[in-house]
């Protein structure tokens, strides 16, 4: 039990087109400080959903969302900061104002140019605070919306398959360079991936998503970089598969 | 050899050739004595009306009078068009509750207002400013209503997630990424009440561009009813550039 964040028995039903789907199914889940949780599951598992839920943009349908002990609603929403799989950069401002856009105006202060500043560096990104959306490559991108995210300094962020739409090379570099703001950021990451090779390289815990339910929980005790080579890697691989139900 | 079918090449394509063409014809042509130039007058005569008009302060006057009518009706109408689309856009109810009456005003040409608008405003300078408001408002609105309703919903949701309230995803999402459309139906919208204005005051007015050419009309005075459509041709044309001047520096309200 951890007092961080609890999800008890969430449900999400949609309904569309006269049927009903349940997006998760009575999923309990606690979410530790400082964890990297990684969620794997087949497409439709409902892993946007929970994202979505934690990020307040979607209500449950049954069940309740707690922060530190107090019940998180609409209009007490959990601290977070969402990462998606397109960058959704606003493309009439800058890299450096996209970061700044993180703050609606009523609340930027007179330091946030100089944070917003800093924030580019910290992802990798000093130089290219004049840079236009459509002058940045992919992982740029996601950089700078890794940046918008982290720089309301929220309790957890969230990212929905943030390499998703990023070539082999690109998505190897960024694995590192997440790890690396992870472990200087010291906040939760919670981050939805369909690739069981990243969340083990990357999760300090996976969970794995079928049908909106928890399928399977692993905690990873390796330190990073975690090589490839290791057997025990190998046979988290085949754990985690066998869970999503890989039929082999 | 180089250097010749070079100048050859910028002749051709700096689009002067038709133009000049077309003057060298006009000229010739009524020296010549090909037409009778009480139809159609020198380009000589059409020049010197234009400079008479300019040197005794006419042209200045109707001038003044067509662009002051353009002002205040282009700028009350876009006013109140981009805020109208705003509103549709922000309620929906409001859309459903006008958008019928405005699809039949739409297809209804401003010009076929006039007999009413005269009815009702005689002929100061309310009817003429109500003909460029209608003239411009459908444009204005239609592409700025177009530029709300493509408003990227995933910046929405960005913008949702840091804490924007309503008036505030206005001014910082659907305003920037409707702008676009915003400027290309004000663009559109300015030369139709050019247009409209023009065409009203060939009906009713007392001054303005129109009337100087309706006014020439009834003096048999072919040259200035010429040199008016000249002047309205290259004005048009004029604000139009302007219009782009100014649109690329709407882009700091971004
Ligand atoms: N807005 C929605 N309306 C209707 N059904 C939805 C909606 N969002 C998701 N779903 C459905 O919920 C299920 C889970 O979706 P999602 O959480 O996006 O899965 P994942 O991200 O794991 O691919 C899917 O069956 C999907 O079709
Ligand atoms: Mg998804």
């Amino acid at each position: 039990m951890t007092d961080f964040i609890s999800l008890r028995n969430i449900s999400k039903c949609y309904s569309a087109a006269g049927r009903s789907v349940f997006a998760l199914k009575d999923l309990s889940l606690d979410i530790r400080e400082n964890e990297f949780l990684a969620v794997v599951g087949r497409s439709g598992s409902g892993k946007t959903t929970l994202l979505r839920i934690l990020a307040s943009l979607e209500e449950p349908t049954a069940g309740e969302m707690r922060f530190r002990g107090k019940l998180c609603s609409p209009g007490n929403p959990l601290p977070s900061g969402m990462v998606f799989q397109d960058a959704r950069l606003m493309p009439w401002l800058s890299a450096l104002e996209n970061i700044i856009f993180a703050f609606p105006p009523r609340e930027r202060t007179a330091e946030l140019h100089e944070a917003a500043k800093k924030m580019l560096e910290t992802v990798g990104l000093s130089g290219c605070e004049r840079s236009m959306p459509r002058e940045l490559s992919g992982g740029m991108a996601q950089r700078v919306a890794l940046g918008r995210a982290l720089i309301k300094n929220p309790s957890v962020i969230l990212l929905d398959e943030p390499l998703g739409a990023l070539d082999y090379f690109t998505r190897r570099a960024m694995q590192r360079e997440l790890i690396r703001i992870y472990l200087q950021e010291k906040k939760s990451f919670i981050m939805v991936t369909h690739d069981v090779g990243e969340a083990l390289r990357m999760g300090t815990r996976v969970i794995v998503l079928g049908e909106g339910q928890m399928r399977k929980e692993i905690n990873v005790d390796f330190s990073y970089p975690r090589p490839r080579s290791d057997p025990r890697f190998q046979r988290l691989i085949d754990e985690v598969l066998d869970a999503i139900g890989d039929g082999e | 050899m180089e250097k010749a079918k070079k100048t050859v090449l910028k002749v051709f394509s700096s689009g002067l050739i038709f133009p000049a063409a077309v003057l060298l014809l006009w000229h010739y042509g009524a020296a010549g004595g090909l037409w009778n130039t009480f139809l159609l007058p020198s380009p000589e005569t059409v020049w010197k009306a234009f400079c008479s008009a300019l040197g005794n302060g006419e042209l200045q006057l109707h001038l003044y009078a067509s662009l002051s009518r353009i002002a205040a009706g282009f700028g009350i109408s876009a006013l109140l068009a981009v805020t109208l689309a705003f509103l549709c856009g922000a309620f929906p109810s409001i859309y459903a509750q006008i958008g019928g009456t405005l699809e039949f005003l739409r297809h209804v040409p401003p010009m076929a207002t006039i007999p009413m608008l005269i009815l009702w405003f005689g002929i100061g300078e309310s009817p003429k400013i109500i003909l460029i408001i209608l003239a411009t408002f459908f444009p204005v609105f239609l592409n700025t209503m177009h530029g709300i309703k493509n408003c990227d919903a995933g910046l929405l949701e960005v913008a949702s997630v840091f804490g924007y309230n309503r008036w505030e995803k206005c001014r910082h999402v659907i305003l920037p990424s409707a702008l676009p459309s915003i400027m290309t139906g004000l663009q559109l919208g300015l030369g139709y009440s050019w247009r409209s204005l023009v065409a009203a005051e060939l009906v009713a007015a007392s001054s303005g561009l129109g009337y100087m050419i309706l006014d020439a009309e009834q003096l048999s005075r072919s040259d200035v009813v010429l040199m008016g459509i000249f002047v309205i041709g290259v004005l048009g044309a004029l604000l139009d550039m302007l219009f782009v001047i100014i649109s690329r520096a709407a882009g700091i309200i971004r």
